[in-house]
């Protein structure tokens, strides 16, 4: 069954039908005005539109790196396709991203280990014999010089690969993350505060259990229980951090139940059904929204501190947390070796940074506190 | 003497790339001791006008464009901020509209109070602490050293304005702008306020400049005034050739726009549209698309103000061609029966108040408490009261939006109300419907109004296919005066008035027998206020439904309602027909109430009955006749039993224990 989840035709499915999933509420939100009134007010904002075309990228890059296929296996020195000695069948190799294949030019560029960015020779020395017959202590120059932007790491892999590759954990990280907490949120936030009474008290109940553990203590228990790896990672966080937006939509449902014009549905003879969908939940979904675009940069960050505590995802899926904790050792030697940590910083930076800025844009113009009517 | 002088000041905001002209070519001037009222509609420029002369317009996004404001020798709009300071508190000051909001909630009064002495009086000490009682007692608080130690929240409204008219005359300033100082108050607390502003103005000898919207407080208290619109004063003149010959249109009309008992019957003089915003405002008279008397002339030029009687100055090119006649209403007394429509008995709502871990009862708001009326096919039934006198809670108590205690509400004389199940309620919605006081908040501001009107019909499929909807909604926009064009609008798109109209169509497409008015027109223009209740009653003639019309303006009532409910903490105090409730009041409060109100109609010389303090807490009533403690007439016998009912005639019922 993991076997199946795992495989490139069901990853494609699913990355497919997430695209067409945003793209689908993208159109339908583009058909409101009120939407296209927000829309044009992130356009006018410049910082914003840069921001929005860097997330684009980062976005690119994670689904390059969701979908992909398994290739035959050749033979190294023929070509042929290698087939099964008995059923004839076309064998296949493991199969890899299309960002793999994009960048299996540099990442086919192996060295022998440590080598500082751009640099022409190996970082470490090595013992070789001169001509003389004497040996020196010398470092080797490197099979590809001045073609790691970001050097390579001990076993000579291309760091900005390894930065790259990081994006769609990154991104699934966020996205899952946020994706899994919204709809428990929506769900008890609405009906807490439109119903009330018990089903409110019982809410807030189980909220204020939930927030009331520390949530990398909790994260914590849930990987060591179920093991690490990123759907577990994404559904601890996920439920750590639905609680805020729960209360937050709580509120905004309590003063929303008391306006006139849900009134007025009441007194139409609206059922409750009718009412939470109709009027409660397209005018908390600014709400909802703004959450999304602010938290997801959060989740990031989070991802890599609970990684670097060892509590995150397993060291096989490559990461910024990865990255930073391999760096955890190269920082203690002497030169001291940054570019693994500053590749992480700088991806880091290249989602967080446009993800809150494009954030506090969305919040600006779907607020309808500071929208000029 | 002449005290300010204002000349064509000019006012723009920053609004995109360009600057909107929102007070243009001013002029006024008020003397000595003066009140001089500066009436409009809002969006007219008459708050940013007062707010220049005080120098706190926004300075981000107000540009003063010319113009001069003298005062004792000085231009106020030329001032740099550390000698308006020395002006503002002490030789100018301003009470504002909202008593809620002006006072710092976490410092007392009399901390407040000293403040202004502290800086302007340069007071200390125990002479400071005296001065701000003696100031208290002045603006007529009782017990006014004690008061000095409470908490903005400790105070009602009325006492709050009065603590910040203390603050305001603290410094015996020489002028006091009062920006709309009585909207946010009761009728009885604004004949208060009136009155103590009166009082004070005969012993100090202060000019007030009143801003305001209300015509008739303004005929009673004026001595000069300005009517604006958009931005410039179009007329201006004494009170009394102000309202015995108004000479501009908009003057006229506006006059002419104000409900009364005397228009009883007639279609009311709306003005046509709304105020235009800042941006959209015409080049030439700024009033021509609205006017009927507009030309070419009007559209292109801006008329400049001419003098056309001593003090009487007018801008317009036509001030004196006569005006259209308000149509007359057919035939208003058509579709009334007396065939009861909605039985009401012995209504109760009581707000539990809870307290501690476990949620305790501690004591219950009785809000509503034993009310009884029967509501009329095709006639409109006025429920007046102060602000918390329950009259809203009777009527969502009826739409069941909050829970009756007990009662009955019996409709068609079989299926009540208030005990029908949740299924059968449903069907008996159609019936019964209800517009709103809040034009902003009573459409949700992400549907559509063709959703919204429409959503009604969907719930309890009226017109079968998605065809004979849009026909229904079609007559339905036709019929609150709307074009069918705009059905694809989103609520943000339309101004009040015609939200109002949206609001009404949405009850309307259930084809209901009663509909309950809730302020609906509260939160109006008097201009828009008159299009709404012609559309109230043009729908009433036509369609034969009911109105419970609930409402705080005696003006309103006067002019539409057929019977009248005084309504008094939670109890009917007085029921009868319209002309037996204005002609001859029977209970105390509803006399005192009827007298608070300023009033528009010529030659009434009424006298104000005052009434001490204000209403007292639902949670607390007083024993006996809820009135007692305030009634001029009470005796002991009011505050041991609550009063038997009296009938005056028929029609005619009063609770209170003097008639009997």
């Amino acid at each position: 069954m993991s076997t199946f989840f795992y495989s490139w035709p069901c990853q494609n499915a699913v990355t497919v039908l997430l695209v067409a999933c945003v793209a689908a509420l993208a159109c339908h939100l583009a058909r409101q005005e009120y939407w296209r009134l927000a829309f044009r007010e992130v356009r006018l904002h410049k910082a914003a539109v840069v921001s929005f075309f860097i997330l684009a990228f980062y976005v690119l890059v994670a689904l390059m790196d969701s979908i992909g296929w398994r290739r035959p296996m050749r033979h190294p020195e023929t070509g042929e396709e290698m087939r099964h000695a008995e059923t004839g069948a076309i064998i296949y190799d493991a199969g890899a991203s299309a960002l793999d294949y994009l960048l299996s030019p540099i990442s086919g560029h192996r060295e022998k280990t440590y080598s500082a960015p751009l640099a022409k020779e190996q970082f470490t020395y090595e013992t070789a014999m001169g001509d003389d017959g004497k040996t020196r202590r010398v470092r080797p120059p490197l099979a590809y010089p001045h073609s790691h932007l970001f050097g390579t790491d001990r076993i000579g892999m291309d760091v900005l690969c390894q930065g790259l590759k990081s994006i769609r954990t990154g991104i699934i990280i966020g996205l899952l993350t946020t994706l899994l907490a919204i709809p428990f949120a929506l769900f008890f936030g609405i009906i807490a505060g439109y119903f009330g009474g018990w089903v409110d008290d019982s809410v807030q109940y189980i909220c204020a259990v939930l927030s009331s553990i520390p949530s990398v203590l909790f994260i914590a228990a849930f990987m060591i229980i179920f093991g690490q790896g990123l759907p577990q990672l994404c559904l601890a966080m996920g439920i750590a951090s639905w609680t805020g937006l729960c209360r937050l939509l709580r509120g905004e449902t309590l003063r929303l139940r008391e306006t006139e014009f849900v009134q007025a549905s009441i007194a139409l003879g609206s059922p409750s059904w009718r009412i939470l969908a109709r009027h409660i939940l397209p005018n908390v979904l600014h709400l909802v929204l703004i959450t999304i675009v602010l938290r997801f940069s959060n989740e990031v960050l989070a991802e890599a501190a609970l990684t670097y505590l060892g509590i995150g995802v397993g060291a096989d899926t490559m990461s910024w947390g990865t990255m930073i904790n391999d760096a955890r050792t190269e920082l203690t030697r002497d030169p001291v070796i940054w570019w693994k940590l500053s590749c992480a910083f700088v991806f880091m930076l290249g989602l967080v940074l446009p993800a809150n800025i494009f954030g506090d844009a969305v919040r600006d113009a779907l607020d309808p506190n500071l929208r000029t009517q | 003497m002449e005290l300010l002088s204002v000349k064509d000041l000019c006012i723009s905001f920053r609004q995109g790339s360009g600057l909107c002209r929102a007070v243009d070519h001013a002029s006024f001037s008020i003397h000595e001791g003066e009140l001089v009222a500066l009436v409009g509609e809002s969006g007219s420029g008459k708050s940013v006008t007062a707010l220049s002369l005080m120098g706190l317009l926004p300075a981000a996004s107000a540009v003063i464009e010319g113009g001069h404001a003298l005062f004792e020798g000085q231009d106020l709009l030329k001032l740099e901020n550390d000698a308006l300071r020395k002006i503002r508190g002490n030789r100018i000051s301003m009470i504002f509209q909202e008593p809620m909001t002006a006072l710092n909630p976490v410092l007392t009064v009399g901390w407040q109070l000293a403040e202004v002495l502290k800086l302007h009086r340069g007071l200390h000490g125990k002479e400071l602490h005296d001065e701000c009682a003696q100031l208290l007692e002045q603006v007529g608080i009782p017990d006014a050293e004690s008061r000095l130690e409470d908490y903005p929240h400790q105070l009602s409204g009325g006492m709050r304005q009065r603590c910040m008219i203390a603050m305001a005359l603290a410094c015996r300033p020489s002028l006091l702008i009062a920006d709309e100082p009585t909207t946010a108050l009761d009728v009885t607390v604004q004949a208060q306020i009136m009155e103590l502003l009166g009082a004070l103005r005969e012993k100090f000898h202060t000019a007030v400049l009143l801003i305001t919207h209300n015509l008739a407080l303004v005929k009673e208290q004026a001595d000069r005034v300005a009517v604006m619109y958009g931005g410039s004063i179009v007329e201006l003149a004494e009170r009394q050739a102000l309202f015995s010959n108004p000479v501009h249109p908009y003057t006229r009309l506006l006059l002419r726009s104000f409900p009364g008992s005397n228009q009883r019957g007639q279609r009311l003089m709306a003005i046509d549209g709304n105020v235009p915003p800042l941006a959209e405002m015409p080049v030439g008279c700024r009033f021509a698309p609205r006017c009927p008397l507009a030309t070419e002339v009007c559209r292109q030029q801006c008329p400049v103000a001419a003098e056309i009687a001593t003090g009487h100055s007018v801008a317009c090119h036509h001030a004196m061609l006569s005006l259209p006649d308000a149509a007359p209403a057919d035939n208003v007394s058509g579709g009334k029966d007396d065939t009861p429509l909605l039985d009401v008995k012995d209504l109760k709502v009581w707000f539990p108040v809870r307290r501690g871990l476990f949620r305790k009862i501690v004591n219950v708001a009785k809000a509503v408490d034993g009310v009884s009326f029967t509501l009329r096919k095709g006639r409109t039934m006025a429920l007046v009261g102060e602000s918390g006198c329950g009259k809203t809670t009777v009527g969502k108590a009826l739409m069941r939006l909050v829970h009756a205690n007990s009662g009955s509400a019996i409709l068609h004389g079989n299926s009540d109300l208030l005990k029908v199940s949740p299924k059968e309620l449903r069907l008996l919605r159609r019936n019964v419907q209800m517009i709103f006081q809040d034009p902003f908040s009573s459409l949700n501001p992400r549907l559509m109004v063709g959703a919204t009107i429409a959503e009604g019909m969907e719930i309890h499929g009226i017109g079968k296919t998605a065809e004979e909807r849009r026909q229904i909604l079609k007559e339905l926009m036709e019929k609150v005066g709307l074009d069918e064009s705009q059905l694809s609008r989103y609520p943000h798109q339309f101004s009040g008035g015609q939200r109002q109209r949206i609001g009404l169509a949405r009850a309307l497409a259930l084809r209901p027998e009663l509909i309950i008015c809730d302020e609906c027109t509260s939160a109006l223009d008097v201009s828009v206020q008159a299009q709404i209740l012609n559309l109230l009653q043009a729908i009433q003639r036509e369609t034969g439904v009911s109105y419970l019309f609930i409402t705080h303006d005696l003006s309103v009532v006067a002019y539409l309602a057929d019977e009248i409910m005084v309504m008094y903490l939670g109890h009917i105090v007085e029921r009868g027909l319209a002309s037996e409730i204005f002609g001859s009041p029977a209970h105390p409060y509803t006399k005192a109430l009827l007298s608070a109100a300023p009033q528009m109609e010529p030659a009434t010389n009424r006298k104000v009955i005052r009434l001490e303090g204000d209403v007292p807490s639902p949670l607390n009533p007083p024993s006996g006749c809820p009135f007692h403690p305030r009634c001029p007439k009470a005796t002991p016998q009011c505050a041991t039993l609550p009063p038997p009912e009296h009938r005056l005639s028929s029609t005619h019922l009063c609770h209170c224990w003097a008639m009997s």
